[in-house]
């Protein structure tokens, strides 16, 4: 018993003289230890700090978009709305890359309004069916079947062509990559009696267009899809043009670098609109297979990642996030049937909501659940924080800003006029004609 | 002398048999004979026809057989009457058609009759002389007509009750049923079937001869899917691949004048190629009533050319023409002094073609490899009907 607590008065001696002898050491250890606990728990700190000042947060960017037939602007960071036009013939708007001026139709001519100068002016009095801004915006490009593809200088109001019209050839499908560097085209020629359609791009520099691809065979149709952004790859379906309607059946995706090269398709096939394909920043393509699978494709590594089966939930635009680590999208609910089902049951749109899926996980996020609503063509924030996107009911099209994970939900723009058709083409809407979101410094 | 003289002339008498051509024969048949044979053994068939014998030769003489020409039997509808032509005969009667309204347009597959009337659509086995109705439509049509599509096989139809609207749909003839379409909110005929069978393509019809697109038809959605843009005026056809679309366009020339030319569209990969176009010849000259027809295999399009479409009953003929699609060749296939014949129907096996007056009569029959012609007498308001 003695001996006992000679032990244990041995150890209360022992931890004093400890802490006296070991204190700074201790205190050092003990800091360290904190702050690895800290550096580990980072994301998720990061997360809460997020959350907590996020409506501090500037430069969310503004959005334009159309009501009763004008273009207006919603500032996200001002929280406040400014009307463009005033006689209702206006949709379309698309903004300059630097936020200045935004392009828009009025019936079918393309005009612009510069914010700076308060101006708007008309830039082609023919029918324009395509336009796009230039990296820098200080110039616009645009197709009309009367002048060709023409390249409008802004600073002097002048235009040159860049493919004059011709009847050698015809040229459709224009896309310019998201970072307003690249564009490429379809054209279609006559060359010994055959009937040819080939993928080209036009080289501003050199006022020049190079072939990437070329072929005769009407099996092998190359039809244009996207352009990775800064313009190294371009996704394209072959069209085999005895399958009459593509809407339906699908096509092989194929990928094909920008000088030229092997093209690498997919074995499952894609419904050939640019609304079920997506390219991060980093050169990975997302697509939904007509089996509805969400897949991920490297084209400098030919390999296909299945992520998710969302079968019968009618999944559509895929919109990587900044990161490049988390993918949203639009479908409806798991088990809420086939989309003829949601369709009926709704009555007046797909009953689709927005989801986020992680890409190293493969975890799914669902983050809209309101029975009233459709929604659609979810975009992110440059800061990949803040998501927006378009809803349908029976009376409305509107526009919605939510955080990444869902909260703090809130409409932005009550009314999207001339309302589109509900279900669209084949179950899509070509938004761009109603809504653009300028987001600076958006990559 | 006389014997080198002699001599000289036997051997130009042998060279120049051996230089005949051993054709010549063929070709220079009087048709009366033909005739004359066909109407004495009072042969029915082209098969009948082909395996006959010529009568009223001598026998113990061995001749040459000599080749007959074997007419195909081109039926039409004269009223309520079928009728049947084989060369420049006297039309024959076939069957008598019940009473059930106005007919506007016919279609025969084998010796079945298929009537496009306006309360609906008819079907009548000739052997048998039965009739049934296959639909009933809801309202009497204006017009409308119906393309018969062998490769699916199914009749196309299209009939419109408003100028404002078009009822489609086809009856499938192995599967025995009608598949009626919800009425499309446009006016326009049916080209034909797509390739796969899954739509069918429509040229929009309205007040303005030239017209820029033609309408892609979801048979299952059962509405316009696209519409692909073309170019033309007037006359459009679809050929039987289900792939090149032919349409008769101007375009001007170097100098500004308009010119007159084919377009040749590969209308499944539209909009993505350019048509291939052909100028016609003569110019300045148009493509003339009747329009453009395709050969049964796709490879020649036949068209009347003439001076000027705009004033036709007084202008200049200059004949039956073809277009051999792939060289680009141009051909006057028979000299056809009348401007206003137009072509109605080409046989099916594409040797011959029945051109049909439009204010008298007359009608004609173009034997397409030679050019030869045979005159016969149609009704001006005959509805053609096809061929046995």
């Amino acid at each position: 018993m003695a001996s006992k607590i000679i032990i244990v008065g041995q150890k209360n001696h022992d931890n004093g003289f400890l802490s006296q002898r070991v204190k700074v050491p201790a205190i050092c250890f003990f800091i360290i230890t904190c702050l690895a606990l800290l550096a580990a728990c980072r994301p998720v700190l990061d997360i809460q700090i997020t959350l907590e000042t996020d409506e501090l947060e500037p430069m969310l960017g503004k959005v334009a978009y159309v009501v009763g037939g004008d273009v207006w602007i919603y500032d996200l960071d001002a929280t406040q709305t400014v009307r463009l036009t005033q006689d209702g013939y206006n949709s379309n708007p698309q903004w300059a890359f630097d936020g200045s001026k935004i392009a828009y139709r009025k019936k079918d001519q393309l005009w612009v309004m510069d914010l700076t100068a308060k101006q708007a002016f008309p830039v082609s009095e023919l029918p324009v069916e395509w336009f796009a801004w230039s990296s820098s915006s200080s110039y616009l490009i645009y197709f009309s079947r009367g002048e060709g593809l023409i390249i409008w200088d802004v600073t002097n109001n002048t235009a040159r062509p860049a493919i004059p019209f011709s009847s050698d050839y015809s040229v459709e499908n224009f896309i310019w990559d998201s970072q307003g560097e690249t564009l490429v085209f379809n054209k279609g020629s006559v060359v010994d009696g055959l009937y040819v359609v080939s993928l080209e791009k036009l080289d501003l520099e050199q006022k020049d267009t190079v072939t990437i691809i070329t072929t005769s065979d009407m099996r092998e149709v190359p039809l244009l899809g996207e352009v990775s952004p800064g313009g190294q790859w371009i996704a394209f379906w072959r069209w085999d043009t005895e399958i009459t309607f593509f809407e339906k059946e699908g096509l092989p995706l194929c990928t094909i670098s920008v000088p030229g090269g092997q093209a690498q398709c997919t074995a499952s096939k894609t419904i050939p609109s640019n609304e079920f394909l997506g390219w991060s920043l980093n050169g990975q393509l997302a697509y939904f297979t007509t089996e509805q699978n969400l897949v991920v494709a490297d084209p400098k590594r030919p390999s296909e990642q299945f992520l998710v089966d969302l079968a019968y939930q009618s999944p559509i635009y895929p919109e990587w996030a900044p990161d490049g680590e988390r993918i949203a999208y639009s479908a409806t609910s798991v088990g809420a049937g086939k989309s003829s089902d949601v369709q009926n049951q709704g009555d007046v749109c797909i009953q689709r909501r927005i989801w986020v899926i992680e890409v190293g996980s493969k975890r799914l996020h669902q983050l809209t659940n309101d029975g009233r609503f459709c929604d659609e063509l979810p975009f992110w924030s440059v800061d990949g924080k803040h998501i927006l996107f378009a809803r349908l009911d029976k009376e409305n099209t509107s526009l919605w800003f939510m955080r990444s994970n869902g909260d703090g939900l809130r409409q932005i723009v009550s009314e999207l006029t001339p309302k589109p058709e509900p279900l669209g083409e084949y179950g899509y809407i070509d938004w761009s004609a109603w809504w653009d979101w300028w987001r600076p410094n958006h990559p | 002398m006389v014997k080198h003289i002699f001599l000289l002339w036997f051997g130009l008498c042998v060279l120049l048999s051996a230089c005949m051509p051993q054709e010549v024969g063929r070709e220079t048949i009087p048709s009366e004979e033909i005739l004359f044979t066909s109407t004495a053994s009072e042969e029915k068939t082209p098969a009948e026809l082909a395996s006959s014998t010529p009568t009223g030769t001598p026998s113990g003489i061995n001749l040459t057989p000599i080749p007959t020409i074997i007419f195909p039997i081109f039926v039409y509808l004269e009223g309520e009457v079928l009728m049947e032509q084989i060369g420049s005969n006297a039309p024959e009667h076939i069957i008598d058609l019940p009473e059930s309204g106005p007919i506007k347009d016919a279609v025969l597959v084998g010796e079945t009759l298929h009537l496009l009337r306006e309360q609906g659509i008819q079907r009548i086995r000739l052997s048998e002389g039965k009739s049934d109705i296959l639909l009933r439509f809801d309202m009497p049509i204006l017009e409308g007509g119906m393309i018969f599509a062998a490769d699916y096989p199914r009749i196309l139809y299209y009939a419109t009750e408003s100028t404002q609207e078009t009822l489609i749909g086809y009856f499938g003839l192995d599967e025995d049923t009608v598949h009626p379409m919800p009425s499309l909110p446009q006016n326009f005929h049916i080209l034909g079937m797509t390739k796969d069978g899954q739509g069918l393509y429509g040229l929009p019809i309205g007040q303005d001869p030239e017209f820029g697109k033609v309408l892609l038809i979801d048979l299952e959605q059962g509405d316009i899917a696209r519409e692909l843009p073309i170019q033309g005026i007037l006359f459009a056809a679809l050929a039987p691949d289900a792939r090149r679309l032919a349409t008769f366009a101007q375009r001007p020339d170097p100098s500004g004048r308009l010119e007159s030319v084919i377009h040749l569209y590969d209308l499944p990969s539209l909009p993505l190629t350019l048509p291939r176009v052909f100028a016609l010849p003569n110019a300045p000259s148009y493509v003339g009533f009747g329009g453009l027809r395709w050969s049964p295999d796709s490879q020649r399009l036949y068209f009347m050319l003439i001076e000027n479409i705009y004033e036709a009953s007084a202008t200049t003929s200059y004949g039956l023409w073809r277009l051999a699609v792939e060289s680009g060749a141009t051909d006057q296939v028979a000299p056809i002094s009348d401007p206003i014949f137009h072509m109605t129907s080409i046989s099916p096996d594409g040797e011959w073609i029945v051109l049909m007056h439009e204010t008298s009569d007359e009608a004609i029959l173009v034997q397409l490899q030679t050019g030869e012609v045979q005159s016969f007498s149609v009704p001006v308001n005959a509805i053609v009907a096809g061929w046995r």
